[in-house]
């Protein structure tokens, strides 16, 4: 189509030279494709370096492991991959048995997860369910708590005296007798507690995704006599795969390389997931193996990834934005509107106020979990303890609490801007290999585990590389590796918002004489501000509570407020690290409503769902 | 066709890429070089031969004056306070970084294998991999002992770097009525009374256990004789040694793996007698705050004793800020938050706090683990843990 553009044939000898010079016009007017280049060399650099950094590592001696490896540090070797993968009773303990577990768990949640999830969508989208606003800002929430506070309160509600640190959880005190310890601890807590955590996931990609879906097309099939149901069935849930495909995985992803809920939860009954692996290898500094578990949870999300997009790619994409008038449609939920508004108000609430409760008792226990009135204290908000100030009144804080705004907020902003990019041109190169390639890069940094990927930009960064000066110590390595972990996030919201809009207004826009920035500004963006929020809300959060990816990267200077819970755990003073969490709390929900504001995303709605 | 070639082509040029970028990268630096570049900075840093006989710390804090600020890494988060009075005092800007163990071990070997020298004083734990990894591998870490300590402090504590202190690694059990401590001999822990009664980390997530375990393991003679003493018959092995042999039967006695020293406290609080736990005898400072209830086990079984070392950052900028810390630290002023619970090297420091007298003499025995030990038997036993776990 744009090689109309370019002059005809001119005659002359050099026709290669001819053919180069189109090209180039073409690539030129033609920003879907430069975008997709681009992204490919930078995303190349950033993403496919680290992990070939990591695959050299496994079959290199690794610094420490001279003695176990029989080899000179730096040398050439088959260790790791023997002893993960064959080293009989060894790797069925390190490998085998957690593989299993991991999938089981991984499943079980992300389907959990989807149900919560994608069903809350749809009530918030599609139906005019009451209470609305409470509901939608409650159902961020979990996703928010860190995680270990999660557990800990599972663990107060369902915790029995036989197992773990034999604490009676509520439960056991109201029945008289121990809970059973499949309920305290194991897989079936896990999982409740993952799916919990991240059926946000599911909320935010399924909510964009269902208000994109034009009321007309289903409102015609209404016309002609369909039931509800059978829209829902042959309309709206088609529509809305490519966005439910993105959810399963993103959700299945995150949990695969999370630590922290399956060692509260699993440790104590020595239920090992491949995390619990690749965390215990990195926690002894062993790299060479962590770096092998790494490349394992790359291949299974990859296999994921790939089941998916064959799944998809078996169906057609549907282009539901086009340059005519979109309306929302609602389901009347007659007589269960206030039951079911209710019941799904009550759930959220009790997803979210029951850990946040739980998370801002302890901060008022001068003793950790006694609970009576002469324990109650103001030393870890604006007192002292050990010699530490209470997180209101201490400067290191206050500048962490500067640090992790400024940095949750560019790195949103940023990451949601090449996300909506990222889903433009690969939207715009559907079905070519190159799109194909792009997407799968940009997705690869949501499986590597963050300390792997801090340890290598540690490296990479450490030194200068071409034009770029060394960036370790400064913000920018913080900075960088936030927004290529949280990439993944952003461009699949990006893909699957820039999927349903369709090409004419675009178009129509070039005829015009709109430039591609203009075009960006005024019809991409408008018609994707959702699915940008969304990107924007995900990769906040997970950079104002992430630990392991900072943890290596971190200076005095650049400090945020995560990375500091871990002296307060250390010292046995949770309830410094649980205010912490608190403030970053106030401050996710806080950033997300003003971003809102300004975007004119209706806060009305809920985050990233609901009308316009 | 031709373009999903070329798209390959580049793909895979991309992967390959690192493999240029580090395989072939980072030549190793002559050995020769390498050597005379640190005796240069030692002598510039007046350390090691160079270390003056009498150290004039009026002249030492004047020269601190000149340098860069210092970053000091920590593994204990009580140095936020000492490094705040240690700046008023001297007028200086030092900062502080505080992560595991782990995570300082790792940064120090990436930055010193990049040539980044971010920070000029390091106090760490787990001294035989910090041994191992920062002082034989590379000269990541340098020793360096005041003038006025060496004259005081034994060799062992500042060989091959300088001790800060000491803590203990050993048994909390909760008395039962008669207020007896609820068991004479270590085998007794794997018999049906203490099924799912003993708590503990485990090794691979703490240095103070692993420790621990490996002083099980060589002594698996005297852990023979107990097993005599204890069951009248000597043992029959399934296992290499008494040592690994009594680690086994522990994990099969329904052990329950604890993710840190405080959940540890917290499960031999809430349970009835009889009920062991292992960790570090600091958390008793809190027994008597009123947050646990337990004892400590002075005298039944051997406790470990296990290292918490500090270290100059080599070719740091900021030598004479780091001799002036370090100094400092282990002053009775300067290490206040420590000296309440753990045990200094220092012996003009007296400890301070409800807990002063408890001190090393205080328990019967004590292992001390040599450090070509714990590396040779460490990683044996994180294997074997994980297979018998």
């Amino acid at each position: 189509m744009q090689q109309t553009l370019v002059p005809g044939s001119s005659g002359g000898g050099f026709l290669g030279l001819r053919k180069v010079r189109n090209r180039a016009l073409a690539l030129a007017h033609s920003p879907q494709n430069w975008l997709a280049w681009l992204f490919l060399i930078v995303f190349g650099y950033l993403i496919l370096v680290p992990v070939g950094n990591m695959i050299w590592s496994t079959f290199h001696v690794q610094s420490g492991d001279s003695r176990r490896a029989g080899a000179a540090v730096g040398e050439f070797t088959m260790f790791y991959w023997e002893r993960v993968f064959a080293s009989g009773q060894l790797s069925a303990r390190l490998l085998y048995e957690p593989l299993v577990n991991t999938l089981v768990v991984s499943l079980t949640y992300t389907v959990l997860a989807m149900v919560i999830g994608m069903g809350l969508a749809w009530l918030m989208v599609k139906t005019d369910m009451p209470f609305k606003k409470f509901t939608g800002f409650c159902a961020i929430v979990p996703y928010i708590i860190p995680s270990w506070t999660l557990a800990l309160a599972w663990l107060t509600i369902f915790g029995n005296s036989r197992v773990g640190i034999g604490a009676a959880g509520f439960v056991e005190s109201l029945i008289g007798r121990p809970t059973p310890n499949w309920l305290a601890y194991g897989p079936i807590p896990i999982i409740c507690v993952l799916a919990v955590n991240y059926f946000a996931f599911a909320y935010l990609l399924g909510s964009a995704a269902l208000a994109t879906v034009d009321a007309s097309l289903e409102e015609s099939a209404l016309v002609h006599g369909a039931s509800n149901r059978r829209v829902i069935r042959k309309i709206t849930l088609p529509i809305v795969l490519p966005a439910i495909g993105s959810a399963f995985i993103l959700t299945f992803a995150s949990g695969i390389g999370t630590f922290g809920v399956p060692a509260f939860l699993g440790l104590p009954v020595r239920y090992n997931v491949l995390a619990t692996s690749l965390y215990q290898s990195a926690g002894v500094g062993r790299y060479g193996e962590a770096f092998v578990f790494t490349l394992v949870l790359v291949a299974i999300s990859g296999s994921a990834i790939l089941v998916n997009s064959w799944l998809l790619g078996s169906r057609k994409q549907f282009t539901t934005m086009e340059g005519k008038g979109s309306r929302q449609r609602q389901i009347a939920l007659g007589r269960w509107r206030v039951p079911v508004g209710t019941a799904v108000a009550v759930l959220m609430a009790g997803f979210t106020f029951l850990p946040i409760s739980f998370l801002v008792l302890q901060t008022f226990q001068y003793h950790l979990g006694q609970f009576s009135l002469d324990n109650f204290t103001l030393a870890y908000w604006i007192g002292e303890r050990d010699g530490l100030r209470g997180i209101l009144v201490s400067p290191r804080i206050r500048a962490a609490a500067v640090n992790t705004v400024v940095l949750g907020l560019s790195v949103g902003v940023s990451t949601a801007f090449i996300g909506i990019l990222v889903g433009y041109s690969v939207s715009r190169n559907r079905g070519r290999p190159l799109s194909r390639i792009v997407e799968q890069v940009s997705f690869l940094p949501y499986v590597i585990p963050g300390i792997a990927f801090g340890a290598i930009f540690l490296s990479m960064f450490a030194q200068p590389r071409g034009p770029i000066p060394v960036l370790y110590g400064t913000i920018w390595i913080i900075f960088i590796a936030c927004l290529v972990n949280r990439l993944p996030f952003a461009s699949r919201m990006g893909i699957s918002a820039m999927m349903q809009v369709g090409r004419s207004l675009e178009e129509s826009a070039e005829v015009h004489g709109a430039s591609f920035p203009r075009r960006i500004q005024r019809i991409m963006f408008p018609l994707t501000k959702r699915g940008f929020m969304g990107g924007f809300i995900l990769a906040f959060v997970s950079t104002v509570k992430d630990i392991n990816l900072v943890i290596l990267l971190v200076t005095p200077r650049t400090m945020v407020l995560a990375a500091l819970t871990f002296g307060y755990i250390e010292l046995g003073r949770r309830q410094f690290a649980d205010a912490i969490g608190v403030v970053i709390i106030i401050i996710v929900l806080g950033c997300t409503l003003i971003a809102q504001w300004i975007t004119r995303t209706n806060p009305l709605q809920g985050f990233g769902g609901g009308n316009q | 066709m031709r373009r999903v070639s070329i798209l390959l082509i580049t793909a895979a040029l991309l992967i390959a890429a690192p493999a240029l970028l580090f395989g072939a990268g980072q030549p190793e630096p002559e050995a020769a070089a390498v050597v005379d570049e640190y005796d240069e900075w030692m002598r510039f840093a007046e350390l090691g031969p160079y270390q003056p006989a009498q150290e004039d710390w009026d002249a030492v804090a004047a020269a601190a004056l000149e340098e860069p600020p210092l970053v000091m890494y920590s593994n204990t988060s009580r140095g936020f306070p000492v490094v705040e009075k240690f700046n008023e005092l001297y007028g200086l800007n030092v900062e502080m970084l505080n992560l595991s163990t782990s995570e300082l071990n790792e940064r120090l070997r990436r930055e010193y294998d990049a040539g980044i020298y971010a920070a000029g004083v390091a106090m760490t734990g787990n001294l035989a991999v910090m041994y191992d990894q920062l002082m034989v591998e590379r000269n990541a870490l340098t020793r360096y002992v005041p003038r006025e300590l060496q004259a005081q402090v034994p060799e062992r504590d500042m060989n091959p770097t300088l001790v800060h202190r000491y803590s203990a690694g050993t048994w909390y059990y909760t008395t039962d009525r008669e207020g007896q401590i609820p068991y004479e001999n270590i085998w007794e822990l794997t018999t049906e009374r203490f099924r799912n009664r003993v708590a503990m980390q485990s090794p691979l997530r703490s240095g103070t256990t692993m420790d621990y375990m490996v002083g099980i393991v060589g002594n698996a003679d005297l852990m023979e004789e107990l097993y005599e003493d204890f069951f009248g018959e000597p043992i029959q092995l399934s296992t290499p040694n008494a040592g690994y042999e009594w680690i086994m039967r522990l994990l099969e006695n329904d052990l329950r793996i604890q993710a840190s020293f405080r959940d540890v406290a917290d499960a031999v609080t809430n349970a009835d007698p009889p009920f062991l736990g292992f960790g570090t005898q600091s958390v008793y400072r809190d027994v008597i705050s009123g947050q646990y209830d337990f004892e400590l086990d002075t005298d039944v079984n051997p406790a470990i004793l296990s290292a918490r070392p500090i270290s100059m950052v080599s070719y740091t900028e900021s030598p004479n800020t780091a001799k002036l810390l370090i100094r400092y630290l282990t002053s009775q002023e300067g290490g206040e938050p420590w000296w309440g619970a753990d045990f200094p090297v220092n012996p003009e420091v007296v400890a301070t706090g409800p807990m002063a007298d408890l001190t090393l003499d205080s328990f019967a025995r004590l292992w001390s683990i040599p450090i070509d030990q714990a590396l040779e038997i460490g990683d044996e036993i994180a294997d074997f843990w994980i297979l018998y776990e």
